[in-house]
């Protein structure tokens, strides 16, 4: 009847599967507790930026994938070049609702990827699985926009834009209908679980667990804190980590033997190459699109901040970004000799064996 | 995987995109100010307490000139970590200031304007002081 299966193993599944959207959410938490708001910027820097490497090292970094894929991989980029330019130049507020709903519609498909992962490695489910988990995820998901304070807010503003208006009270209704559709069809889901045990076929219940897991941080962010902050850092922890480590684990095992940068990169013990290169070009994307660097720090880390505070007294308005970036740049221009002046007092010491085993 | 499936994608993005970028360069700005006006207000009607919404009730009492009703509605919004709106944090500290509060209370707003937005390009309200 049940027969278990894991996407990495077991100890890594309870680690990056099942317990980190709990853990996503409590560093959510206290991040809205403890942190500045600039968090949400930090958080997607070392994880979301990263997690889009990733996808670039899976889909251009395997020479056969790339030669499998090329048409796809030459001209999607085109295409959405064109498109987002479009956007940007004439209607900013589309693009905004294409980007909103892309990257809804891209949330489920992973989870839902996943547990499909879940049933190929058991081999559990019947044929019918697939397409149940499919509504299962698409219900769940939509019902969390329809419903949730957080998330209707958007689409409510986005019928009115596109001359659609609805009432409070029609929003109540749909919201109602919806929660009722959700209940109805998780009892539809349990038949058809019923039915596919009854028919011989394993379930997996690691891939429930996962799923519940998932849920259990859309809704409690949307619901239970209503806070934005919150559902941004938890979901890019969840979906952004979760990339990383089913493309660093699928590269792995397929490049085993290829002798390429990305094979290289994904050994196992190149790990910290591995995250470093991840963290180049995030840093790279910052300094490309003229961010400041500080926004890696979770707002601790700020010269404006720190020297922002005006002296009316003596008319000083307080450090703008551009000088406080001027005080950085002074700091490293200063700073890069004098460490040099400090590691040269004791790199070269000739008495030291250290250093004469270098001569 | 026949070939023409990976494009479907794009297909139905582009096929979005046409519909939604059409509409919006043919909307005037009016229509859009208006749109928003009015979602705004059956939004605030379906969750009254969400912060964001206290908010945009306490800018409305200010609008009105009924500055205690709105300082009294910014620091509900404040008690309930609200702290993912510029303008919010801003537009409190510059009503503090308008009120003639204490040093101590307008700092205690503005200093978390400028930790949770530190690469704000505004001015700090406390300027000119």
């Amino acid at each position: 009847m049940f027969r278990t299966g894991y996407i990495l193993n077991r100890r890594d599944d309870w680690v990056w599967f099942i317990a980190l959207p709990f853990a996503a959410v409590a560093i959510g938490l206290a991040s809205q507790r403890w942190l500045s708001a600039i968090a949400v910027v930090s958080f997607s820097l070392l994880l979301t930026a990263p997690h889009h490497f990733a996808s670039w090292l899976r889909a251009y970094g395997v020479r056969e994938d790339l030669k499998h894929w090329r048409a796809p991989l030459t001209l999607g980029p085109v295409a959405i070049a064109l498109v987002t330019l479009v956007g940007i130049t004439w209607a900013p507020m589309s693009l905004l609702l294409l980007v909103w709903t892309w990257d809804h519609q891209h949330s489920i498909m992973q989870q839902y990827g996943f547990a499909r992962i879940y049933d190929y490695k058991a081999q559990s489910g019947a044929p019918s699985t697939a397409w149940f988990d499919l509504l299962l995820n698409w219900i769940l998901y939509a019902n969390l926009m329809i419903v949730s304070p957080l998330y209707s807010d958007f689409w409510i503003r986005e019928l009115y834009r596109f001359g659609l208006p609805i009432s409070a009270v029609s929003i109540f209704t749909l919201q109602t209908v919806s929660s009722t559709l959700v209940g109805l069809f998780l009892v539809a889901y349990v038949i058809h679980l019923a039915w596919t045990i009854r028919h011989g076929y394993a379930v997996n219940p690691t891939k429930y667990l996962f799923i519940g897991a998932s849920y259990f941080l859309w809704y409690a962010t949307a619901w239970w804190t209503q806070s934005a902050l919150v559902a941004t850092i938890s979901h890019a922890i969840m979906h952004g980590v979760q990339y990383i480590v089913i493309v660093h684990s699928s590269l792995r095992r397929k490049g085993g033997t290829q002798k390429s940068v990305t094979s290289w990169l994904v050994q196992p013990h190149h790990i910290i190459a591995f995250l470093a290169t991840c963290l180049f070009y995030s840093v790279l994307f910052q300094l490309i699109t003229n961010q400041p660097l500080a926004a890696f720090g979770f707002g601790a880390i700020d010269f404006a901040t720190q020297y922002a505070s005006p002296i009316p007294e003596l008319g000083k308005p307080g450090y703008t970004l551009s000088q406080a970036h001027e005080l950085f740049a002074a700091l490293l221009i200063t700073g890069a000799p004098l460490l040099h002046y400090f590691v040269d007092s004791f790199i070269w010491k000739v008495r030291d064996e250290n250093v004469q085993a270098g001569l | 995987m026949h070939r023409w499936k990976y494009y479907r994608i794009l297909v139905v993005v582009y096929g979005a995109a046409a519909l939604s970028f059409s509409r919006e360069f043919i909307q005037s700005p009016e229509d859009l100010v208006r749109a928003q006006v009015e979602a705004s207000q059956v939004v605030a009607a379906r969750y009254p307490k969400l912060p964001q919404h206290i908010y945009n009730r306490g800018l409305e009492a200010a609008r009105n000139q009924d500055y205690q009703e709105a300082r009294r509605l910014f620091e509900e919004a404040l008690a309930a970590h609200f702290y993912t709106d510029e303008s919010f944090l801003h537009t409190y500290a510059s009503l503090l200031i308008y009120l003639g509060e204490s040093r101590e209370e307008i700092d205690r707003v503005a200093d978390l304007w400028r930790k949770h937005f530190p690469h704000s390009r505004n001015p700090d309200p406390r300027f000119g002081l």
